[in-house]
């Protein structure tokens, strides 16, 4: 091979796992598995095949050629002149965003009744121009309405809205379909308790989708699995990886009976919103300390070549007493580098029992 | 919240209607400095105008229908999108044709006051970019990196065949290229508008000789070609007040593209990713900048297969998104605390 000089692009970032590593895509969203052995061989993003190749056997370097065939092939490495290495810098992984808090979840029985302009007001203080709200329970078409008037000329630019499904309402489908057509910041209805599991509609320039799904989402239990679908491969995700906890950071949520935390699905509430404001909540160094653990910190995912495009969950952990535990819901072993069920996770057992959460496992058999 | 306080610092945007790029730079603003904001969408008529000069101060004071501006209260102005134009007046005389020539001589008018105006907020007030900039021409920017010694690629505008088939025979491969929009748009009937553009068509000499076979006559409107430069990857620069912000573009492993990255390719687009120009380059665009008289602009340049750096033109603001994200350079964020500070 006449090239020798070989450089990753700086959105292609290697993460090294215990056994094996994945190269990022954070520009074209994908990954790819690469294998320890020849990261070893590597020095940091350079990859220099001339000095490589002389270090090994015959049978190694048509390997190692393959391995350059394959990584510029799908132009996650290029030829890099000596000259000009210094002029591709690696990628910054600086994270900001424009708001104290980024994103919000409210969570109701039948009614939101905590929802009104006095929350919005907070929302404004706080830059959060994102919320989910979860409705257990059947709700109605007027608590729907009421929710829609008050967001509609806010500051509010999306909103995810999960409900239950409502046979018994008239025409609720193409009321629920009308309604999201007609007000362009809801980016997805999700209606839960569904007899299929079914698309209604597809997005739109970002908004606008309908889904049904036969799951129940009737309390927090649902939330928190961590599964491969979820990976979500950018530079956002990537870089707030590195700094903070991708699933808590910059989050505030209350709970169905007005408990703000910092996920419903945690026991620890800093406060009811009828007489706590949010902010007051949010400036609280102690509500901050979960936004700050990050996945190099937590047992093996620190070790999980997917750490930083994956998901966390701090509310069901493998032990409870230990706030760097890995997520009870992750059946994957980064040394095996196998998938697994993870409620049947004899290891488990006892955190499932100390969550209550038999009855979810059960359901989900 | 104290109102009157907020009042004294206000920002002036002068945007359109659905610029992501605005929004995303107002909720840096807020989020930094909850200042006020008076944001001008598109474009708007002024209903009432005062300029005031003295040995002391200088000032301007307008009125659009929506908005009440002086720069007695804007601390800074960022010109997006859209405009500030004087009401049209329909001078319907008695004489129709007095009529014709009067409004010629009062749109010249218009004109003059337009630039008073815009000179002064950029005299008084922290900003970027103003809209004259959009009318920064080409050809002598091109005259203007020449001098601060950059390089650029050798161009020709000319009228006649026998020309450009010389120029056609020195350099092989040319291209052809919009002087200034590449574009334009018309009415087709009441519904129907019809855009109409053309991007950068590269030619060699046959294909010369096969159009010009076509034509009648020996000469064509002016019109401007350069050397096509054979590059190793593009540059696109983002520049505000002496900083450079520099992306390489790999649009040469994607046939593709080839000739213009625009052409993007949804499932492999192009590699994008940071680019640190050496020093002596960045310091030749700020002089670049400085003599073009713009604050803020996005250049684009190429590094050759010869390894030059080659200016190919500069767009006053552009459309730094695709930039700022596939880099993680926090433009918007860069552009709010410029109108802060």
């Amino acid at each position: 091979m006449s090239k020798t000089m070989f450089k990753f692009y700086a959105n292609c970032i290697l993460v090294k796992g215990a056994n094996r590593s994945t190269i990022c895509d954070l520009q074209r969203n994908k990954f790819h598995f690469i294998p320890n052995s020849i990261i070893r061989l590597m020095q940091g993003d350079m990859i220099d095949s001339t000095t490589i190749l002389k270090k090994l056997d015959e049978e190694d370097k048509i390997l190692f050629d393959e391995y350059i065939e394959y990584l510029l092939e799908r132009e996650l490495i290029f030829e890099c002149e000596a000259e000009l290495i210094e002029h591709f810098p690696t990628l910054s992984m600086e994270w900001d965003f424009p708001s104290h808090v980024s994103n919000a979840i409210f969570d109701a029985e039948n009614e939101l009744h905590f929802f009104n302009q006095s929350l919005m007001d907070q929302l404004e203080i706080l830059c959060c121009n994102y919320f989910q709200i979860r409705f257990y329970k059947k709700t109605t078409k007027v608590e729907i309405q009421r929710i829609l008037q008050l967001l509609m000329p806010s500051q509010i630019k999306a909103i995810d809205l999960i409900i239950a499904a409502d046979d018994e309402n008239d025409n609720f489908e193409a009321w629920l379909i009308d309604l999201v057509n007609k007000n362009r910041k809801i980016r997805c209805l999700t209606i839960h308790s569904a007899e299929k599991n079914e698309k209604l509609q597809g997005e739109n320039f970002g908004f606008g989708t309908i889904l049904k799904v036969k799951e129940v989402v009737q309390n927090t239990s649902h939330c928190g699995a961590i599964h491969h679908s979820y990976f979500s491969i950018n530079i956002e995700s990537f870089t707030e990886s590195q700094h903070y906890n991708t699933c808590l950071n910059r989050k505030i949520s209350i709970d169905s009976e007005g408990n703000i935390k910092n996920c419903p699905s945690m026991a620890k509430s800093y406060g009811n919103i009828k007489d706590t404001k949010l902010i007051e909540v949010v400036s609280n160094p102690d509500f901050q300390k979960v936004w700050h653990i990050k996945k190099d910190e937590i047992t093996k995912c620190k070790d999980c070549e997917f750490r930083h495009i994956c998901t966390d969950c701090r509310a069901y952990i493998e032990n409870p007493e230990d706030k760097f535990s890995a997520p009870i819901k992750c059946g994957y072993d980064p040394y095996t580098c196998e998938w697994e069920e993870w409620s049947t996770n004899p290891l488990k057992q006892k955190a499932i029992e100390y969550y209550g959460m038999q009855e979810l496992v059960k359901s989900e058999e | 919240m104290a109102v009157g306080h907020n009042f004294k610092y206000m920002i002036y945007i002068n945007s359109s209607f659905n610029d992501n790029s605005t929004d995303c730079v107002q909720d840096w603003i807020y989020f930094l400095s909850k200042q006020n904001i008076i944001r001008a969408n598109d474009f708007q008529q002024i209903t009432s105008f005062t300029y005031k000069i003295n040995n002391q101060n200088e000032e301007v004071n307008f009125n659009t229908e929506s908005n009440q501006i002086s720069t007695e209260v804007i601390k800074s102005y960022w010109y997006r999108r859209g405009g500030i134009s004087f009401n049209n007046i329909k001078n319907e005389s008695i004489y129709p044709r007095l009529g014709v020539f009067a409004n010629k001589y009062i749109e010249r008018e218009f004109k003059f006051i337009s630039k008073v105006l815009e000179n002064c907020l950029k005299n008084k007030l922290k900003g970027i970019n103003i809209e004259n900039d959009n009318y920064t021409n080409k050809i002598e920017n091109l005259s203007i990196a020449k001098k601060v010694k950059l390089s650029i690629p050798d161009s020709i505008i000319c009228t006649d065949w026998s020309e450009l088939i010389e120029f056609c025979l020195i350099h092989r491969n040319i291209i052809s290229k919009p002087i200034i929009f590449g574009s334009f748009e018309f009415p087709n009937s009441s519904t129907e508008q019809i855009f109409i553009s053309s991007g950068v068509i590269k030619l060699d000499h046959s294909e010369l000789m096969e159009i010009k076979s076509k034509c009648e006559n020996s000469s064509f409107s002016p019109s401007l070609f350069q050397v096509y430069i054979e590059k190793k990857f593009e540059l696109r620069i983002f520049y505000l007040n002496g900083q450079c912000y520099s992306m390489a573009i790999f649009s040469q492993s994607n046939v593709k593209t080839k000739i213009d990255f625009r052409n993007y390719d949804y499932e492999r687009p192009n590699r994008c990713v940071p680019y640190q120009l050496p020093k002596e380059i960045e310091q030749k665009i700020n002089a670049f900048m400085h003599a073009a008289d713009l604050n803020c602009g996005s250049l684009d340049m190429i590094y050759s297969t010869d390894n030059q750096y080659v200016f190919l033109e500069v767009n006053p603001i552009g459309q730094y998104q695709w930039l700022t994200n596939n880099c993680n350079y926090f433009i918007d964020r860069l552009i709010a605390q410029t109108l802060t500070q």
